[in-house]
């Protein structure tokens, strides 16, 4: 994948792909370790949620309820916790991605691939607006 | 909750626009896992538009490629034949829309 309109921080050196593309599951699910559902607001969200919210607050909403709870946006590495970033532009959330246990992120893109980048950031800047926050819970 | 009114025939230039329009629309949201965002897209928009004719044509594309196309039906249909149980597996809620297609009328087995 290079670096467009929809990803103007990626590059070679800062990303890599790491699965083939798929719609079984998107960005949402991926962050939350779910490879089998599609999460959507009123359809499958683990929070109780209106069907027509798509707003940056259900998403945090869905992601407290797996106990995550607000770090600002810090997105360093913590020993023994686990972060999740939360993005969004105008009245949508648009993405959400999950740090790896090496430091690093991973994201699935829409219903594209799944690809490991260095920070939050590089996926930013374009069709995913910016980060909006970070979320944290201890990791299993 | 059933059609009340079978779909008119398709012409070949009903098929032609959904084909276009469904190819704009996979291009444009494919980076996007929001729904919303996803069904806001003009052609997706064009697609609920089309009415009734486009219900065989998204039902033929969820057999061929399971997607996001289930907003559309419900727009269109007002029906919902996928049971909670299948709710977010994009696979199983496909095939709840096929099943009840057939069952209609509007596709083949």
């Amino acid at each position: 994948m290079n670096a467009s309109s929809d990803f103007p921080r990626l590059t070679p050196l800062n990303h890599r792909e790491t699965s083939p593309s798929t719609s079984d599951y998107n960005c949402v699910a991926w962050a939350a370790g779910d490879e089998a559902h599609w999460w959507q607001p009123g359809v499958y969200w683990p929070a109780d949620s209106p069907r027509d919210d798509f707003g940056i607050g259900i998403l945090e909403r869905a992601f407290a309820e797996l106990g995550y709870i607000d770090c600002q946006t810090d997105d360093s590495m913590e020993t023994s916790v686990e972060k999740v970033a939360l993005y969004g532009t105008g009245a949508f959330y648009t993405h959400a991605a999950r740090q790896l246990q090496s430091g690093k992120w991973t994201s699935k893109l829409g219903r594209d691939v799944d690809i490991e980048h260095d920070t939050p950031d590089v996926v930013a800047g374009g069709v995913y607006g910016e980060v909006v926050q970070i979320l944290k819970r201890a990791r299993d | 909750m059933p059609l009340q009114t079978a779909p008119p025939p398709l012409s070949a230039d009903a098929r032609e626009r959904f084909r276009r329009l469904s190819a704009d629309w996979k291009e444009k949201s494919r980076f996007l896992s929001n729904t919303a965002q996803m069904a806001l897209l003009r052609p997706y928009q064009a697609i609920i538009g089309m009415g009734l004719p486009a219900v065989p044509l998204i039902l033929e594309e969820l057999k061929r490629e399971p997607d996001q196309w289930f907003w559309a039906l419900e727009a269109i249909t007002e029906a919902n034949p996928v049971p909670p149980n299948a709710a977010g597996n994009v696979r199983q809620m496909a095939q709840a829309w096929i099943d009840w297609g057939q069952r209609q009328g509007l596709i083949g087995a």
